[in-house]
Order: structure tokens, then C-alpha cells, then sequence
């Protein structure tokens, strides 16, 4: 492996783990406003 | 000690940062993530710099603490650039809250080149969310439990991030609370300026390799705007709630600038035109990303360096 690939590895491994992380994330938003509404009747 | 003041500016950061609207737009956070598009962009560009002129020998670990200044949070560049290239610091954090600050020179002509004037005129529906108190509460808790186990070397950066959040949300701290958003924030900004400093000696700060840094900083961040921009055009191929794309370029983390100039630039094509809200949730969107970003760098490039042989 030459170091441009290694470069393309770290773009293409960043940027899922960044999309991955905020998915995650943005689950948890939805369960937590889920979980306040289903409270709240 | 260069280390600990970014970890805690970040809990400043976090008690001035109100999550709510990111709340009322959850699907804003996508946008949190395109928009660190420049970094690994960046990474790349540094590499190709390289091959056109070895002089610089630039290697992987300092391409990335080069790129992370797409992650337009200067914390979180002080960081990475203290671990992968301690020589560097200086020039990078210079870069860094440089081009933070140009954000409403640079952000607009690459918005305007990438979008139609029908598309920044495109109205989006803010629903108010009645967002109850223990929410808020346990979100900060959460997202450092999930930040912590996705990518646990954000756990410092996250972790205080939201800690500063939870003084705020708490409600019950509020000496704390306005401590840590004035007093701490600013003696720490003052600190670090001064201690970054006085790391730039002229004959390490004077160089081919600080300038080259210098522009490639301005491509990480027409990169991180177009990333955005061009993400939220993709997302409006498919959704029928069309989605204005400059809030895309709103997804950097440069907090709360990128989302003003996202709202003056809709404002400009439609004056009824109010964005800024969704803009602002795209943008502390940004602050997660753009952590999450520099921690899975710190974990993976020292891998990549012993795959290539050291």
C-alpha cells in the first residue's frame, strides 16, 4: 500500500464512521422525542 | 497542558451551545456530517502536494493534522495537530481560526457557484418542537455514552463538550454555568493564544510549509461548503420536503457564523425567507461531526502509518 492509498483508506473509513456516529445520533434524537411524547399523553 | 485548554474551551463551547433546534430539524445532524467533507479531502490534496513537491515531506500523520483545519474548530485541530505533528501546532491553529473567522468571505461564492437562485429561495417548514427539560438533560448524557463507544477517543473532546451542555440544561448550576460560558472560556482562549504562541519560533514558522499550509486550510474549507451543499442537493433528488441547500453549507462547525450567513444570503433572494434556525441545527450538527471526525482520525491513521511500514 502507497501512501495515496493509504490517504483514499482515510477518507472513505472518516467519512463513514462520521456518517455512521451521526445516524446513530440522530436515532437517538428521534427515540428521545418519541419517548417525551409518548410521556406526555 | 496544550492538550487539557481545548478540552476545556470545550465545555464553554458546550454551556454556549443550545441543541433545541437540531430537536425541531433531527435530519439537519446528516448535514453535520457532509460537511467534513473538506478534511478528508484535504488529507489527499496534502498527499498529492507531496508528490508534486517531495521538498515538503509531508507525512500521512501531519496530512491529517492538516486536514482536520476542515474541521473549522480550532479545539479540536490544537488536538490532533498536538499528537500527529507537535511541530506544526502553531501554524495549523493559526490556519485554522483564520479561515474561521473569513467563513462569511469564503462560504458565499462557493454556496452561489453550486446552487440556482431558485434553489436559495427554496422556504422551509420550522416546526417548534416543546421539547421537555428531562430531554435535554439526558441528552448530553447519552450522546457521550454513544460518542464513547462509536469512537472512543472523542470521549475527552465529547465528553466535556456535553458536560458544559448538561451545566446549561441542568438549570440548577448557574454560577457554573455562567463560569464556564464567560470566565473559563475566555482566561482558556487568552491562555492557549498566548501558550500556541510562543511555540511559533520564526525559523520553524517562517516556511514553504506554513504557506502550503495556509492554502490548503482555504481548500478544506471550499470543500466542507461544497460537501454540504452538493449532500442536501442529493437528499432533494429524493425527498419531497425540498431542502434549501445553503443550510448544507451550514453544517461546518463554525458556530453560530455559517448559520448567519446562510440565513443573509436566503434573506437576499426572498426576504420572507427565514432559515436560520435549520441552519443553526445543521450547524451544531457540525460540532459533533467535526469531533467525531478528528477522533476516528486520531484512531485509524496511526494504523494506516503501520500498514505503510512505520
Amino acid at each position: 500500500m502507497n501512501v495515496m492509498e493509504a490517504g483514499l483508506y482515510l477518507m472513505a473509513l472518516g467519512l463513514f464512521g462520521v456518517f455512521l456516529s451521526l445516524i446513530v445520533f440522530y436515532i437517538f434524537i428521534k427515540l428521545l422525542l418519541r419517548l417525551s411524547r409518548g410521556r406526555s399523553r | 497542558m496544550t492538550e487539557m485548554f481545548p478540552a476545556f474551551i470545550f465545555i464553554g463551547i458546550g454551556a454556549m451551545t443550545d441543541f433545541r433546534p437540531l430537536f425541531a430539524t433531527p435530519k439537519m445532524m446528516f448535514f453535520g456530517a457532509a460537511a467534513q467533507f473538506g478534511i478528508f479531502f484535504t488529507i489527499l490534496a496534502v498527499l498529492g502536494l507531496n508528490n508534486l513537491f517531495p521538498e515538503l515531506g509531508y507525512t500521512l500523520k501531519e496530512a491529517a493534522a492538516i486536514g482536520i483545519i476542515g474541521a473549522a474548530d480550532g479545539p479540536t485541530s490544537i488536538v490532533v495537530a498536538s499528537q500527529f505533528a507537535p511541530r506544526l501546532v502553531g501554524p495549523i491553529t493559526v490556519v485554522a481560526y483564520s479561515y474561521m473567522s473569513l467563513v462569511p468571505i469564503i462560504q458565499p461564492p462557493v454556496i452561489r457557484l453550486l446552487t440556482t437562485k431558485q434553489e436559495r429561495r427554496i422556504r422551509m417548514h420550522y416546526g417548534e418542537a416543546n421539547i421537555k427539560k428531562w430531554v435535554m438533560v439526558v441528552f448530553p448524557i447519552g450522546i457521550t455514552v454513544l460518542a464513547g463507544i462509536l469512537a472512543p477517543m472523542s470521549v475527552l473532546l465529547i465528553g466535556l463538550l456535553m458536560f458544559g451542555n448538561l451545566l446549561r440544561e441542568a438549570g440548577v448550576v448557574n454560577r457554573l454555568f455562567n463560569a464556564a460560558q464567560n470566565e473559563l472560556a475566555n482566561i482558556v482562549t487568552l491562555l492557549l493564544g498566548i501558550t500556541i504562541g510562543a511555540t511559533m519560533r520564526y525559523d520553524e514558522f517562517l516556511t514553504w510549509r506554513t504557506l502550503s499550509i495556509l492554502a490548503l486550510g482555504l481548500v478544506a474549507f471550499i470543500f466542507d461548503t461544497a460537501g454540504g451543499v452538493l449532500f442536501a442537493k442529493l437528499i432533494n433528488l429524493f425527498s419531497k420536503d425540498k431542502v434549501n441547500p445553503m443550510v448544507g453549507a451550514a453544517g461546518i462547525s463554525a458556530f453560530p457564523m455559517a448559520s448567519r450567513i446562510v440565513q443573509r444570503m436566503a434573506k437576499a433572494e426572498d426576504p420572507q425567507n427565514f432559515i436560520l434556525m435549520q441552519a443553526a441545527g445543521a450547524n451544531v450538527a457540525g460540532q459533533l461531526g467535526s469531533v467525531i471526525a478528528g477522533s476516528i482520525i486520531l484512531g485509524i491513521t496511526p494504523w494506516l502509518v503501520t500498514l505503510l511500514g512505520g
